[in-house]
């Protein structure tokens, strides 16, 4: 089967880090980006399976990167999960009003993280 | 009744086959909870069937084992070797019960009271925990409400995926809810207004949240109920109201109603899969078990039928086969024009009928792998040697004649590789060997054909040794030069060993050479190739299948002959001066000399003589030989019978088949003439 891609989003390079290297070991192909500008940059037209956003990111935040992705036609339904440190269930109410699919909680474990992924993606 | 209890020890036999696998998987993962469920509910439909059919024996040992697995499944006991190797002997006493009727003889008895005994004190421990668990699985059932947001699907939320995760859960029922469908006018199609409810019968309730994981508080419900209980419930009332929209009272009661009888029916179903895990000492058990061990069988798509009518099949089509070749043969003579394309047709039909019904017959080589598996294991254990059995091609297929015919053989084949190939540990370590020997059953098809290979990488066999054996037992002239391959097939005659001592497990002397004769009573043939230290090699070559054969039918001084297209690489008319070549006995075939057989010679039959003599270029292995034969009719459909007593020490004919217009034609066989040539 084809190596599915993802692409991943955060200010922090620690989480990038780790969030990458778990999913490149778990057989998935991964793009990341250090903020929503360079990620939009990703959404070139090439086959993107999903997209994990960090949420409280400078510039383009989780929640506007998510718009303008959707905005694209090709990636209309794609599954887009958050990366929240809130636990408020207005702001998930608030990602779903933006259409983000699905929501991780930081700190996360990562056997979690990896079945959420695969949710997503199946 | 006996035809239900036939149908049982089948039935029962495939299972314990099931076990047997299971087992061996465990051998090598003993903390596999699939497997130890696996094992758990044969043990489980085991006991539940056998008391029914008077196997009662039967009943208690997988009663027995069944409580045994059932403390390793919930994680109250550890699987050790000593439960494993328990559970091996059982599964043989089980095979032995399943054939003997439920009779056990002294030596058995005491066994099986052995391993009853074992069981119970397991089961000591146990009584306090079933109450227990009894108590948890009461509130296993759950109302699940999931009213998504109309944009669920512009979330990228794959509803689908969503709901199949439920059916890993349990037992299930959903029911879509079109409540709070909009008006036309309203209606946005990229929307999602649909609504689910969800009735759910689960152990892991933790699990059940995770499901919904990628909605939010607002868009599910999950409430745990007794089903009993759903009209009383003021909650589930409220909910039906606030969510589905329920204003009238009376249409949200019978709501309600509804909910509850689906529950009831759904509580029902796992009530009775909890009762049978508890319930003990009682056996009158239920259709409902019954009609699981059918119904799983037929799930699988598949019907059973009893051997003899597929060999009853067989000679039907071997009959229409015939007929077939003599309405052609009765056509070709009277030549109706008319029925040209009827003749045509009635054979085409017949091949495909015997195509269909030969494919019927076959049977994949697991069959009896699992008993092969289970031989490694056991040997390995007796003569301490560490031992992995690779097999690769497993879902090879023979005809069933073959693969009955073929387990004897492989089991003695194996049984030589374990005892005398694979060295002890601490020889293979000094050899500087992984101290785990390998032994690998390789099975492929190639052409009409399917190769078995049993390799080990154990000490191999010096060709010195045989060779000197072999001249000292007298089977050879000193004075002989062998080659590799003919030292080696020195080792399928009768009597030779090269095992110093006779041990339990082999080394007797017998052996190689019956295993040759059942082999090429399967048409079949043996090689063996080895290379010291390296390990040995035993080639299996077997045909397809018996009993039909794709041939060619030519003359030789009047005598009808039945070469097997298998062999024949092209057909030949030869003018006399190609005919004298250079070195007589030889023919010219694509710019080479290959041996030319006079088979009227070899038969004793008279060469007629005529001037343009055909030539049939056979292939073996990779060398070709020519034959000489008068006359070539063409493809022939050969129906083998065998031939009698009579022809006992024949040693040129596979068989003999009755042709289109009656007569009879011998079938040459192909290798033996090579060989004897």
């Amino acid at each position: 089967m084809e190596k599915k891609t993802i692409v991943v989003v955060d200010d922090f390079e620690n989480t990038l880090f780790v969030v990458e290297f778990t999913l490149k070991n778990n057989g998935y192909n991964v793009l990341k980006a250090n903020n929503g500008e360079d990620a939009l940059k990703l959404f070139d037209g090439r086959t993107i399976d999903l997209l994990v956003t960090d949420l409280n990111m400078p510039g383009i935040d989780g929640i506007e990167l998510t718009h303008k992705v959707r905005a694209i036609d090709k990636y209309k339904y794609l599954p887009i999960l958050m990366l929240t440190t809130e636990t408020d269930s207005k702001k998930k109410e608030l990602a779903r009003d933006a259409s983000v699919t699905g929501w991780i909680q930081k700190p996360f474990k990562m056997e979690k993280f990896l079945a959420v992924i695969e949710k997503c993606i199946k | 009744m006996e035809e239900f209890k036939k149908k049982f020890i089948e039935d029962a036999k495939d299972l314990v086959n099931e076990l047997e696998t299971s087992l061996l998987e465990l051998e090598k993962s003993s903390d596999n909870p699939q497997i130890i469920e696996k094992v758990f509910r044969t043990m489980h439909t085991l006991k539940g069937t056998a008391g029914m059919y008077g196997f009662d024996n039967v009943g208690r040992l997988t009663h027995a084992l069944e409580n045994i697995y059932d403390e390793i499944r919930s994680n109250k006991l550890l699987l050790d070797i000593d439960i494993l190797q328990n559970t091996f002997i059982s599964v043989d006493l089980i095979n032995y019960l399943l054939t003997s009727d439920d009779q056990l003889d002294e030596n058995l008895k005491k066994e099986f009271d052995r391993i009853i005994q074992y069981a119970d004190m397991a089961e000591i421990e146990k009584r306090s925990e079933i109450s227990k668990k009894q108590e948890s699985e009461q509130s296993n059932f759950f109302y699940v409400l999931l009213t998504p947001n109309t944009s669920t699907f512009k979330r990228g939320v794959n509803l689908e995926a969503t709901l199949e995760e439920i059916q890993e859960l349990g037992n299930y029922q959903i029911e879509i809810i079109k409540r709070n469908l909009p008006n036309f006018e309203d209606f946005e199609p990229t929307n999602l207004y649909l609504n689910w409810e969800i009735l759910l019968a689960t152990e892991n309730a933790e699990s059940i949240e995770d499901v919904f994981m990628f909605f939010l508080e607002d868009e599910f419900i999950i409430l745990p109920i007794q089903p009993a209980q759903i009209e009383k419930n003021k909650e589930l009332l409220s909910l039906l109201k606030n969510k589905l929209l329920y204003k009238d009272e009376k249409e949200a009661k019978q709501h309600l109603k509804e909910i509850k009888e689906k529950a009831e029916a759904l509580s029902a179903e796992k009530n009775v899969v909890v009762e049978l895990i508890v319930e003990e000492e009682k056996r009158k058990e239920s259709i409902k078990t019954v009609n699981q061990l059918l119904h799983k069988s037929t799930t699988q798509d598949s019907v059973r039928v009893p051997a003899t009518q597929l060999d009853e099949l067989m000679n039907l089509v071997s009959e229409l086969v015939i007929i077939g070749s003599r309405l052609e043969l009765f056509h070709a003579e009277q030549n109706y024009l008319l029925m040209d394309e009827l003749v045509e047709n009635v054979n085409k039909i017949s091949r495909n009928f015997r195509d269909i019904v030969l494919n019927i017959r076959l049977v994949p080589l697991n069959t009896i792998l699992v008993r092969l598996n289970r031989l490694v294991h056991d040997l390995a254990r007796d003569l301490d040697k560490k031992i992995d059995f690779v097999v690769e091609g497993a879902d090879t297929e023979l005809d069933k004649t073959i693969i009955n015919n073929l387990e004897g053989p492989l089991m003695h084949i194996i049984r030589n590789s374990i005892d005398h190939g694979i060295e002890t540990e601490k020889e293979r370590i000094a050899k500087g060997k992984s101290p785990k020997g390998i032994v690998r059953f390789i099975a492929f098809y190639s052409g009409t054909n399917v190769f078995i290979q049993v390799q080990d990488d154990g000490k191999g066999i010096n060709p010195d040794v045989i060779h000197q054996i072999a001249i000292e037992k007298g089977f050879i002239d000193k004075s002989i030069k062998l080659s590799r391959k003919e030292i080696y097939n020195l080792i399928t005659l009768p009597g030779f060993t090269t095992a110093k001592k006779v041990t339990e497990i082999s080394g007797r002397g017998v052996g190689m050479d019956v295993v040759k004769q059942n082999i090429s009573d399967l048409r079949g043939e043996i090689e063996i190739d080895s290379e010291i230290d390296l390990g040995t090699s035993v080639t299996l070559k077997l045909p397809l299948t018996l009993s039909i054969i794709d041939s060619l039918h030519v003359k030789l001084s009047n005598q009808n002959l039945i070469i097997p297209l298998s062999f024949i690489d092209s057909c030949e008319i030869i003018n006399e001066e190609k005919k004298i070549t250079a070195i007589q006995n030889n023919y010219e075939y694509n710019g080479r000399l290959i041996p030319l057989i006079n088979l009227a010679k070899v038969l004793s039959l008279k060469q007629l003589s005529s001037k343009k003599s055909r030539i049939i270029v056979l292939q073996y292995t990779d060398k070709h030989y020519a034959l000489e034969v008068d006359q070539i009719f063409g493809e022939h459909q050969a129906v083998i019978k065998p031939l009698g007593e009579v022809f006992g020490n024949n040693n040129l004919f596979s068989g003999a088949t009755i042709l289109g217009d009656g007569s009879l034609a011998f079938i040459i066989d192909v290798i033996k003439l090579l060989k004897e040539y």
